[in-house]
């Protein structure tokens, strides 16, 4: 049984999920600042990264050279299996603990939007 | 064209704060996203990226793993502000010993940077050039010029920007409700003078041009800050209001900003702080204006910016030529005198200032020395603490910071109470008008300052810090736990005797400074001036301008009614009147001699004698106790009508006569500028030589003459009294308000303080040295005693087993202070090599004392070593109280 994902950590593997082949430092970001409507620095994100991969539940893999970047390459990140079962318990716990109030919190998010 | 690069500083910073292996990757998002940015818009990319830089900044200090820096460093500055509070006694002694060094350091820095960094507080000071007239055949001497001179400055002499003149009056402002009336520093100024220093008024306005002329409309006048304050209330109605200047209407214009007293030091502008300032050619000045030979004003000019000061000097010189040929009787070889403004302003003072901040440096050396070695102790105390924490795998380097951590905040804390000293110290230093600064009140602890003092208070903090908390940290846990905790002595014992040796040599250095200052001091005191000072009081009396030109006559009998009334006076034993105080450097006035004596002197081609000049009354030589050595003094009979007789000083006899030869009865062709030609005046008498420039200074060749024959507008009263003279002077007032109320009576004060002033500054440097040297020895003996106490308690398992083995107390004893006394001589050597390699930098502020004086070098020695005997003695009684029982369960 693994530990309960951080807010920031549950949001990079959602990320990881939507963005399938083309996750990397950016794409990440980018992602995360769309759907959260906040922004980010970049190295917030690699530091969450290296943690994440420290641990298992993602794994990277380092791209090509391109001029854009000034001649650097990408390290692309992927799911790996304890991520998988990680962000799977997270959103279990998610969705077992808005079961039964989804009016309750239909009402909270209309008041707020 | 390649796509655009990001900023490069913003990228620098961004790289440095990336961790290695991950470097690559976060560079390149950012450039990636930097590139998409700007495609739409360069300039808004470059903001943003820039703003990265400082998200890389802020992220790196917020992250809270990896290479935590910030975190990790509030969190062992509260483990070291825990760990101090526990130690009340070291923080206190480190911080006072800290806010001495320091603030002593902050306090001759704020000196350092106002008079030597900063310079004059004028636009464009190291422009500015004091012109005055000097011989060109390589004679000594500087003299000022002529108004007449400086017409033709202005209009020969091109390189200038500007050329001002300026001339020091001290007229008496009327008061408006009959009191008496307030003489007041003045300066004569050309309309251009306040400008081109960059001086302007905050209320009103300067000078016109058309109020400084000879026709001006109205007299203007400006007030400086002081006296709008202390006379006027600070009205700001003051404007276009009418004041009185010896009886002459003036009208306000302007007043000056605070903190602009025209006192900067040098040529530059006056020597006391100017109360008002009044339009150059619509003044008193003004009467002189047209005399070639009346040398009397000051000039300062602003060499062009696009001119060099050579080439002015050329051009002046050019015109010192043309001069000479125009004016043959008047002009011999002289030619201009340039000073720069800044460097004349400094250096006088140069030397003593530099010796201080030296001083200085030198007690805060040994107050960091004294702080390393309280801390070297205190580490030696937490032998356990570091061990124990290594051992539970505390990183050396995090101890290690939290250690130098702990030095920092002790020398924050120094640095704090050492603001309270520098500040207290220069209030110190301005009320004694210490180091002869001229503008030393206007020197203040500003945010310079207290960058200044904080960086110093860093560094140090530094470097008493590292080095023990090194030690601290060095040995292995494994065998400090098993020594149960019984410090090692080793060569941690080394390096704190190493540092209280290098303590009692600074310190010995510093004390034979202030030693050797002292002695010249003493020297200067017992000197004889050549008068007697005793129970005389001077006061002075100037007539209006305008009253003595037109009525000599007159301004005599004032003079002498004046003084009749102050010998009636009960106590008073005898009164006189004088021009010049015979401790004032007074001037020359040139004479011919009839007939030409066998002088040793030889003279140039149409150059005259030159002597100082002073109008006395009679009664003068018998007031202040000048010896009549041949002839006879004046009397009442050398009035106006008199003979016209002169008396010489014995330098003058020796000069002009030859030793041995009697001068009595030669004549001396004297004139005067306003007199026409030259009366011929006979010595009658020969007087003792004084020393006009203080007791260090020189005689001068001098002639007196009777003041009914040789009137001028201001006469120093000399009243002899038995008993406090200064109890006179509210009597002296009311005679003189009687007599003529709009005359105030200036500068009431004994002679002895005249003769003071000029022994003030060896005195106040003699002084501030001496506390220095004291507060450095008192440090040293701190740090004799630490390190001696500390020694006896490493030792007291020795000691014990010592006593127990049958030796003496007396033996025990001995031992420690042997000790000490080794400690002592080591000091004491070093600092004595160290005072033979310094001894030429205080060579030239010594009197009759030379750098090496056996019997400052033998007193200061001694001193010390007392010093470090009475140190140690606390510590030697405890180890010889020592029971030796107790000091074997000891461990």
């Amino acid at each position: 049984m693994g530990r309960v994902l951080g807010e920031f950590e549950h949001l990079i593997l959602l990320a990881l999920v939507r963005l399938r082949e083309d996750a990397y430092g950016v794409t990440i970001k980018e992602e995360i600042e769309a759907q959260t409507g906040r922004e980010l620095y970049i190295g917030a994100v690699y530091t969450a990264l290296a943690r994440l991969q420290k641990n298992g539940y993602v794994a990277a893999e380092v791209g090509e050279p391109t001029a854009k970047r000034g001649g650097r390459r990408k390290k692309f990140y992927t799911l790996a299996n304890p991520g998988r079962d990680a962000l799977r318990q997270s959103q279990l716990a998610l969705r077992g603990m808005s079961e039964g109030i989804e009016a309750e919190l239909d009402a909270i998010t209309e008041s707020s939007s | 064209m390649s796509h655009p690069t990001p900023p490069r500083l913003a990228h620098w910073v961004i790289a440095r704060l990336t961790p290695a292996n991950e470097r690559e990757f976060w560079l390149g998002d950012l450039e990636e996203q930097f590139a998409d940015r700007a495609g739409a818009d360069p300039r808004a990319a470059r903001v943003w990226y820039r703003r990265q830089a400082w998200r890389a900044v802020t992220h790196r200090i917020r992250r809270a793993e990896g290479g935590n820096v910030l975190e990790g460093t509030v969190q062992d500055a509260r483990y070291a502000a825990r760990s101090l509070r526990r130690s009340p006694g070291f923080v206190v002694l480190a911080t006072l010993t800290l806010a001495l060094g320091i603030g002593a350091t902050a306090m001759i820095y704020a000196v350092v940077d106002h008079v030597l960094v900063r310079g004059l507080p004028f636009d464009d000071a190291d422009r500015l050039v004091v012109v005055r007239n000097g011989y060109t055949d390589g004679r000594p001497g500087t003299w000022l010029v002529s108004f007449p001179d400086y017409e033709d400055y202005l209009d020969a002499v091109t390189g200038f920007e500007q050329l001002a003149a300026w001339q020091e009056q001290s007229p008496a402002l009327a008061s408006e409700d009959g009191a008496a009336a307030q003489r007041l520093n003045a300066v004569d100024a050309t309309a251009n003078l306040l400008p081109m220093l960059g001086v302007e008024p905050i209320l009103g306005r300067g000078f016109l041009p058309e109020e400084d002329h000879v026709d001006a409309p109205q007299r203007a006048a400006i007030l400086s800050h002081s006296l709008w304050q202390t006379r006027f209330g600070a009205d700001e109605q003051i404007l276009g209001q009418r004041i009185l200047l010896d009886e002459t209407p003036y009208t306000v214009v302007g007043v000056l900003p605070l903190g602009f007293t025209g006192v900067t030091g040098g040529f530059v502008l006056a020597s006391q702080p100017i109360d008002i300032w009044l339009p150059y050619r619509a003044s008193f000045s003004r009467g002189g204006m047209t005399v070639r030979g009346l040398t009397n004003v000051n000039l300062i000019g602003k060499v062009g910016a696009n001119t060099t000061y050579d080439q002015v000097f050329a051009e002046a010189q050019a015109l010192g030529g043309t001069l000479d040929e125009q004016f043959p009787d008047l002009r011999n070889n002289i030619g201009p005198q340039f000073h720069i403004a800044q460097r004349k302003a400094v250096e006088s003072v140069e030397r003593q200032i530099w010796l201080s901040f030296g001083a200085v440096s030198l007690l805060l050396i040994i107050a960091c020395a004294n702080v390393a070695n309280l801390l070297i102790g205190r580490a030696s105390h937490r032998q356990r603490e570091m061990a124990l924490r290594t051992a539970l795998g505390g990183g050396r380097v995090r101890l290690l910071r939290q250690l130098v951590i702990e030095s920092l905040l002790v020398a924050a804390a120094g640095a704090t109470a050492g603001v309270g000293i520098a500040y207290a110290g220069l209030r110190l230093l301005a009320a004694n008008r210490a180091l002869e600064i001229a503008s030393i009140d206007t020197v203040v602890i500003d945010g310079r300052i207290l960058v200044f003092l904080f960086l110093v208070a860093a560094v140090a903090g530094l470097l008493f810090g590292v080095g023990p908390a090194l030690f601290a940290t060095s040995r292995p846990p494994a065998d400090t736990l098993r020594s149960e905790g019984r410090a090692v002595t080793g060569t941690r014992s080394y390096v704190r005797r190493g540092l209280v040796v290098g303590q009692l040599a600074l310190s010995l250095v510093l004390l034979i400074g202030a030693g050797l200052l002292g002695r010249s001091l003493q020297t200067v005191m017992g000197i004889d001036p050549g008068f007697e000072p005793r129970g005389v009081i001077t006061a002075r009396i100037q007539l209006p301008m305008d009253f003595v030109s037109a009525d000599w006559p007159r301004a005599v009998e004032v003079v002498d009614q004046f003084t009749e009334r102050a010998r009636q006076l009960p106590g008073v034993r005898s009164a006189a009147a004088t021009y010049q105080l015979p401790t004032s450097p007074g001037w020359n006035n040139a004479f011919d001699i009839d007939p030409v004596p066998i002088a040793p002197v030889e003279l140039a081609a149409g150059e005259q004698f030159q002597a100082r000049f002073s109008p006395v009354t009679p009664g003068y030589f018998e007031t202040v106790g000048v010896r009549l050595l041949r002839g006879r003094t004046f009397t009442d009979a050398d009035g106006v009508d008199g003979n016209r007789v002169v008396v010489v000083n014995q330098r003058f006899a020796d000069m002009y006569f030859g030793p041995g030869v009697d001068p009595i009865g030669a004549r001396l062709q004297y004139g005067n500028w306003w007199q026409g030609g030259p009366p011929e005046y006979e010595i009658v008498g020969v007087v003792e030589n004084v020393l006009f420039a203080g007791r260090d200074g020189d005689t001068y060749q001098a002639t007196y003459f009777p003041h009914a024959q040789q009137p001028v507008r201001e006469m120093n009263l000399v009243v002899a009294a038995d008993g406090d003279p200064l109890e006179l002077v509210p009597a002296l007032r009311a005679q003189l308000q009687e007599l003529d109320p709009t005359l105030p009576l200036d500068d009431p004060l004994p002679l002895g303080a005249h003769l003071a002033e000029s022994d003030e500054g060896r005195r106040s440097l003699a002084v501030m040295l001496g506390v220095f040297a004291i507060s450095a020895a008192t440090l040293a003996a701190i740090g004799v005693y630490g390190v001696m106490a500390f020694l006896v308690t490493q030792r007291t398992r020795e000691m014990g087993i010592r006593v127990a083995l049958g030796a003496r107390t007396h033996d025990v004893r001995s031992m420690v202070l042997g000790a000490a006394m080794r400690l002592a001589a080591a000091g004491i050597v070093l600092g004595l090599a160290g005072a033979w390699l310094l001894g030429g930098i205080v060579e030239r502020l010594l009197f009759g004392v030379p750098p090496v004086d056996l019997m400052t070098w033998t007193l200061v020695a001694a001193f010390l070593g007392a010093v470090a005997l009475a140190a140690s003695w606390l510590p030697a009684r405890r180890a010889t109280a020592t029971d030796p029982m107790s000091s074997l369960r000891s461990d």
